[in-house]
């Protein structure tokens, strides 16, 4: 009878919780489906159609113009940046082995000090890795539109500019591997249990294998949050992929590059997670 | 539920700093700052490794007190 009147007090506390949810989700879900109708009835319209057409015409004369610039801009932007957040990387770091060498001279240990100096080194080296990883993915993303003009502008006899554009590509990549390299050597400085090395395809095993239980944790906790936010990424840019058509005329291949990414990692992260729910120790 | 230790206190006692702490449990310097300051929880293994090394028992170490909040919350 209590296990009835416990199991009865569940269900009504979950159908409470969704019933509020609904609250919230439902309009949303209305204002969207509006939202999509309208845009999807307007497309056909005559006026919509010349408009769109133009503005792709505009956009896509406009990308074919600037991208050799653009791929040579962020490569040289990219490693200037980088090589600068290393600097300051390495100067932070030179200023907490000095204070470890202070302490180990020391009567006393001055633990704030030496975490005050730790999280500064720590914050700088980060920083220098964020900087040179968005540069490097930012390089990725405007040679990839380069490499989709390459034929047009081939075919308008347009080859110094590709060859520029190429060599800076691929000069971007040797930095910015090398800058990798050089940044995780200092993270490695600083943490001297941690091995691997960034030329080594089973790096990111071998970097997990070495982590201590909180940095195991922080590593768990930002790649769940990665997943929320790459998530929700993947639906505003399914939305944003289908309406791009409309002005870009550029086939299904988006979307379906969008879907596959969404499914995979969907995928991945419930096979992983039932995995760890059901895993057993015993042999 | 937060977590109370007395981990600084004791590692004092044994005359360990603790990145030397840190080694001898297995991990690194500033995991051990962070339990100190209340950060981080360690495991139950890692909590055992700690009182161990210490000569102590894990509760003279770690303690936690239930606010009143979750007290009210579990007697009904």
């Amino acid at each position: 009878m209590k296990q009835n009147k416990k199991e009865t007090q569940q269900m009504d506390n979950i159908k409470k919780e969704n019933k509020k949810a609904l609250k919230v989700f439902f309009p949303i879900l209305i204002a969207g489906g509006l939202f999509g109708g309208l845009i999807g009835f307007f497309s056909q319209t005559e006026l919509f159609q010349n408009f769109s057409g133009d503005i792709g015409t505009v956009i896509g004369d406009l990308f074919f113009r600037i991208i050799p610039y653009l791929v040579i801009l962020t490569e040289a932007v990219t490693f200037a940046a980088g090589l600068v957040y290393y600097k300051k990387a390495q100067k932070d770091f030179a200023a907490y082995e000095a204070v470890t060498e202070e302490m180990a001279s020391a009567e006393a240990e001055d633990e704030e000090l030496l975490d005050q100096a730790f999280e500064k080194a720590d914050r700088s080296i980060s920083m220098s890795l964020v900087v040179t990883n968005i540069g490097n993915i930012a390089g990725f993303l405007f040679f990839g539109i380069f490499m989709c003009n390459l034929t047009r502008m081939l075919d308008a006899d347009i080859f110094i500019l590709p060859i520029l554009a190429l060599l800076a590509f691929m000069a971007g990549m040797f930095t910015t591997l090398k800058l990798q390299q050089l940044e995780t050597d200092l993270v490695k400085r600083m943490n001297p249990k941690m091995r691997g090395s960034v030329y080594d395809v089973n790096f990111n095993k071998k970097w997990e294998a070495c982590c201590d239980e909180a940095e195991m944790m922080a590593i768990y906790k930002a790649s769940y949050k990665a997943f929320r936010t790459a998530n929700l990424t993947c639906v505003v840019l399914w939305v944003a992929v289908c309406l791009g058509d409309m002005f870009f005329h550029y086939g299904s291949m988006p979307v379906v590059t969008v879907s596959v990414i969404w499914l995979i990692m969907l995928s991945s992260y419930y096979m992983e997670s039932f995995r760890q729910e059901h895993r057993s120790s015993r042999p | 539920m937060p977590l109370y230790n007395r981990l600084k206190e004791y590692r004092a006692r044994i005359n360990v700093n603790q990145s030397e702490m840190g080694k001898l449990v297995g991990v690194s310097r500033q995991t051990i700052s962070q339990i100190e300051r209340g950060d981080y929880s360690p495991s139950v293994t890692l909590a055992l490794k700690l009182a161990k090394v210490c000569d102590a028992r894990v509760e003279d170490i770690f303690s936690y007190e239930e606010d009143e909040e979750e007290e009210n919350h579990e007697t009904e």
